[in-house]
């Protein structure tokens, strides 16, 4: 196998409700450091470069983690307010939080019971 | 050295194998709620003295994180709780799994339980297992 390190596409949950969409992003043994969120444009893309640090003094006896590249991009579609977008990291989870723009936020139209667009 | 009974993903089939069930774990999202059995993926180092292993737990609550010690066998545990969805909110897209796990790794020499020491950080639950006194190695010296 060469040397170059695997992408993966991270495990993620996206939530919305009428303000906000949220995301959770499975990216465990990542550094706060080393996770990058850049927003280009209408696209939306989280990464992180993660390594393993073990001391040299430990021989490997059994592999199944490798250091990789997590890397995802979503498509905004135009709907998100890129200015306000928050985000979290704790426990190898990536939260990040995307404001609607006002355009796009569902609105209630009152109705008026005056009988004046109707007669 | 160590033979853990599952998931040896070693080379490129055994990847394709894991990415098939993925697919097919996601398909089942869609069927309904789904918890996810799988073992974490785990390294183990060792040195003469101890074994150091190390596991991807993402998202855990370390109080429900469980290492336990006995005799030659360790065995790590847990659970990751769905997310309660709040009232005005839906889900769009569900591919983390509830994680519910459970998994026990035999070594080669007897763990000293007092000295064991576990750590969680950035989800990767690190886990030190040193040998016993009477078993680590010791050098001998010759007289002549």
């Amino acid at each position: 196998m060469n040397n170059e390190k695997r992408v993966v596409n991270p495990n993620v949950d996206i939530y919305e409700n009428e303000s906000n969409f949220t995301l959770f992003v499975d990216i465990p043994g990542a550094t706060e450091e080393q996770v990058d969120i850049d927003v280009n444009g209408d696209v939306l893309t989280i990464s992180a470069a993660t390594s393993l640090t073990i001391s040299e003094t430990y021989r490997a006896q059994y592999v199944e983690r490798n250091a990789v590249n997590f890397s995802r991009s979503f498509n905004l579609k135009n709907s998100v307010n890129t200015e306000k977008i928050t985000a979290e990291y704790k426990d190898g989870v990536l939260a990040v939080v995307l404001p609607k723009k006002e355009e796009v936020k569902p609105k209630k139209i009152k109705i008026n019971t005056s009988g004046n667009l109707i007669s | 050295m160590f033979f853990p009974a599952t998931r040896r993903i070693v080379k490129n089939h055994y990847d394709l194998i894991d990415r098939i069930n993925k697919e097919f774990n996601r398909a089942s999202n869609f069927l309904g709620d789904f918890s996810c059995d799988c073992s974490p993926a785990v390294n183990i180092y060792s040195t003469d003295e101890e074994v150091l292993l190390t596991a991807e737990l993402p998202g855990i609550d370390v109080e429900k994180l469980d290492v336990s010690v006995n005799g030659r066998n360790v065995t790590i545990s847990g659970a990751r709780a769905a997310r309660v969805e709040k009232e005005d909110e839906k889900c769009l897209l569900k591919e983390r799994a509830d994680i519910n796990f459970n998994r026990t790794f035999t070594l080669p020499f007897t763990i000293d339980s007092e000295k064991v020491e576990a750590d969680y950080k950035n989800g990767i639950l690190s886990v030190k297992l040193p040998k016993v006194e009477a078993e680590k190695p010791k050098s001998i010296k010759v007289n002549v």
